[in-house]
C-alpha cells in the first residue's frame, strides 16, 4: 500500500522505462513471499519500501542534478573525477545549512510577532528592524559565502600540497624495502 | 577510465548475467541463490542497478522469445564481460595475496596490494 505513493515519487522517465517490468517483478516476488510465512512477508515489505524510497530519491537527484546520491550503492563508477568528497555529503550539508537558516528565520519571525515593534527601555526608544532579506536570499548569501570560503581553503591546501587527495597519494601502505 | 571495486549486488547481478541472459525476477532469484540468501535485492535496488549498467553499456536489453508476458531480458555486453573479468582477476589477486600474508607472513613480506596489471 505504501509503495503506491512512493512509486509516484520516481521520475516519470524511469517509470516509463522500467515501471511495467518493476510491477511484474514485484508481483512475482510478492507471490513467492506470500507463501513463506508472515516473517518473510514482513521482511519483503520492509525491503521493498526501503528499496523504493532509496531508488526514488536516487533517481530524482540524478534527474534533477545529474549526479548520484549513493555512489557506493551500485559502485559502477567510470570516468570518475579526482574529487573524492562524497556528493551525498555535500547534499546533506546543504540541507543542514538550509534547515538551520530556516529555523533561525522562523524563530525571528515568531519573536517579532509576539513583541511590539517599538519599545522603551532605560529612557531610550528601540525599534525592531524587520528582516530585510527573505529566507531564500539569506540562504543564497550563506551558500555563496560557504562555497567561496571552501574554495579558498582548498586552494591554500592544494598550494601547500596538503589536500586530502595529495596526502592520500603520498601515503605508504607498505614498508619500504 | 577509472574503475572502482564493484559493490556486491552489482557483482552478483553481473555474475548472474554472465551465465545466461535473464529477466528481472530471474536475476533476483539467482542473486539470492548465489549468495545463499545473504543478498536479497529489492525491486527498486535491482532496477536502479540495471539502469546504471545499461547506461554504462555493461549490459543490454534482449528480447526473449519464450516469455509469456513479453518480459525484457538482459545480457552482458563485450565491455561488461571485460570489466567483470578485470574485477574477478583483481579479486583473485587479492585473495592470493591475503592467503599468502595470512598463512606465510614471512615469505610474503614483500608482496604488494594492487591490480595485477599494475604489478
Amino acid at each position: 500500500m505504501a509503495a503506491v505513493p512512493v512509486s509516484a515519487a520516481i521520475p516519470p522517465q524511469f517509470r516509463r522505462e522500467f515501471g511495467e517490468e518493476m510491477r511484474g517483478v514485484f508481483a512475482d516476488a510478492g507471490m513467492a513471499a506470500s507463501g513463506a510465512g508472515w516473517a518473510r512477508q514482513l521482511s519483503f515489505g520492509a525491503r521493498e519500501i526501503a528499496g523504493l524510497v532509496c531508488g526514488a530519491l536516487e533517481e530524482q537527484v540524478r534527474s534533477l542534478a545529474g549526479w548520484s546520491l549513493f555512489p557506493r550503492r551500485f559502485a559502477v563508477i567510470t570516468n570518475r573525477s579526482r574529487f573524492r568528497f562524497p556528493t551525498a555529503g555535500i547534499t546533506l550539508m546543504t540541507v543542514t545549512l538550509a534547515c538551520v537558516l530556516f529555523a533561525i528565520h522562523n524563530a525571528r519571525a515568531i519573536a517579532q510577532s509576539f513583541t511590539s515593534r517599538v519599545y522603551v527601555y532605560g529612557g531610550h526608544t528601540y525599534y525592531y528592524e524587520p528582516d530585510r532579506w527573505s529566507f531564500v536570499q539569506t540562504f543564497g548569501f550563506a551558500f555563496v559565502v560557504t562555497v567561496v570560503l571552501t574554495v579558498a581553503v582548498l586552494a591554500v591546501l592544494h598550494t601547500l600540497h596538503r589536500s586530502g587527495v595529495q596526502r592520500l597519494s603520498d601515503a605508504q601502505t607498505w614498508p619500504q624495502q | 577510465m577509472d574503475l572502482m571495486p564493484l559493490s556486491e549486488p552489482v557483482l552478483l547481478i553481473l555474475l548472474s548475467l554472465a551465465e545466461q541472459p535473464r529477466h528481472g525476477y530471474a536475476i533476483l532469484k539467482d542473486v539470492e541463490e548465489m549468495s545463499d540468501g545473504r543478498v536479497v535485492l529489492s525491486t527498486g535496488t535491482l532496477y536502479g542497478a540495471l539502469r546504471r549498467l545499461l547506461e554504462e553499456g555493461w549490459i543490454e536489453r534482449f528480447e526473449q522469445e519464450d516469455t509469456s508476458r513479453g518480459r525484457q531480458a538482459y545480457r552482458l555486453t563485450a565491455p561488461g564481460k571485460r570489466n567483470l573479468q578485470m574485477e574477478v582477476s583483481r579479486m583473485k589477486h587479492l585473495t592470493r595475496l591475503a592467503g599468502l600474508r595470512v598463512e606465510f607472513p614471512t615469505l610474503a613480506k614483500s608482496a604488494r596490494v594492487g591490480h595485477p596489471k599494475e604489478s
